[in-house]
């Protein structure tokens, strides 16, 4: 018996059969023509998104290329392990789905902050690689596939029982509290690979980061996965196509929903909760 | 090289990819947390340590799993 059919966690789909294949291939072209035209517009034609122009330490052309390679490199060995324990299709799901689904959220919070079509500003990269998905770094969305993935796959091995709810939600746990040490590190001025922009008596902070940052990064990795895993049998009793289209449709649908529910979430601590930056020493 | 279970090493990379990946995130931070002047950038660390202990927990099932499997179980 094959290793990694003994080691799999799902039902294994092994092998591509021609729905795959095409899928791949929109799919892949799809992202590849939205990369190139963010990229092309971040770096030379900086004033379609009004990219801020903000010097910054350690970003030079090899900091941005070791990112992007580490994150490719890591996204391709977690893909190789969804692939061997959940088969092509639910693969392509989960990487493209995150992908897209957290890239869109992260790009709707950054341009509508930007443009002032949301109430607040919120925050904007200053680095993490070369390409781009709109006003997010390639290496982050990936980053959030290699994070997604890992985390479910954790939660799965620890409670091997548990159902799409609470292993999703266990998940959640650990990338938030993750997020806990990460965006204090990441947004201090020795690093600053991301900025934000909301001021420190506008709304409650915890160690200098906004409040419903934390939150969003529970619900964020909390609404895809729980979507992932209850797809993993809708192909078999609708087909895939109609299967993908729903896929698709959930991830738009979460998207607004998730929006609207994260704009009312600091609305809310900025009316209830007082101003105040808990902080553990400064940080 | 083969290893246990006669697994090559691309095998056993991929298969603690989930985990590695998490590991090298934390190794990561740590390492941008060095070049932050405020010591207390550690205490705020140890809120990671539910992460951390999962991350760890996992590998050792995973571990334990690849190498309760019986040599004569593949074919």
């Amino acid at each position: 018996m094959n290793i990694a059919r003994a080691n799999a966690v799902s039902t294994l789909e092994p092998g591509w059969d021609a729905f795959d294949l095409k899928l791949i291939k929109i799919l892949g072209t799809i992202l590849a023509i939205i990369l190139v035209v963010s990229t092309y517009l971040h770096f030379w034609v900086p004033d379609v998104f009004r990219v801020p122009q903000t010097p910054v330490p350690d970003n030079t052309f090899w900091d941005m290329l070791f990112m992007e390679v580490l994150t490719l490199v890591m996204s391709f060995l977690c893909g190789m392990h969804c692939y061997r324990n959940f088969g092509p299709y639910a693969t392509m799901l989960f990487f493209v789905g995150s992908f897209v689904f957290t890239g869109l959220m992260e790009n709707l919070m950054i341009i509508t902050g930007r443009f002032g079509l949301i109430p607040f500003e919120s925050y904007y990269f200053n680095k993490g690689g070369l390409t781009l998905f709109f006003e997010v770094p390639t290496s982050v969305c990936l980053g959030w596939f290699v994070l997604a993935y890992s985390s479910v796959y954790i939660a799965g091995v620890i409670f091997p029982k548990s159902g799409a709810v609470a292993r999703a939600a266990i998940a959640s746990f650990i990338c938030m509290d993750i997020d806990l040490w990460s965006d204090p590190i990441m947004t201090n001025p020795a690093n600053m690979f991301w900025t934000w922009l909301q001021g420190r008596s506008a709304t409650t902070h915890v160690f200098s980061i906004p409040l419903y940052n934390f939150v969003a990064w529970f619900g964020i990795i909390f609404f895809f996965e729980v979507l992932w895993l209850k797809t993993q049998g809708w192909h078999r009793s609708i087909g895939k196509e109609t299967a993908t289209a729903r896929f698709f449709l959930w991830i738009l649908a979460l998207i607004a929903i998730y929006l609207a529910m994260v704009i009312g979430l600091e609305l809310l601590i900025r009316a209830t909760l007082p101003h105040v930056n808990y902080t553990i020493g400064g940080v | 090289m083969k290893e246990h279970n006669d697994r090559s090493w691309f095998d056993s990379l991929v298969a603690y990819s989930p985990i590695l990946a998490l590991l090298l995130g934390w190794v990561t931070l740590a390492g941008k947390a060095t070049k932050i002047d405020n010591p207390y950038i550690w205490v705020v660390g140890l809120t990671t340590i539910p992460a951390l202990l999962a991350i760890i927990y996992s590998g050792i099932i995973v571990y334990r799993h690849t190498h309760q499997q019986r040599p004569d179980s593949q074919s």
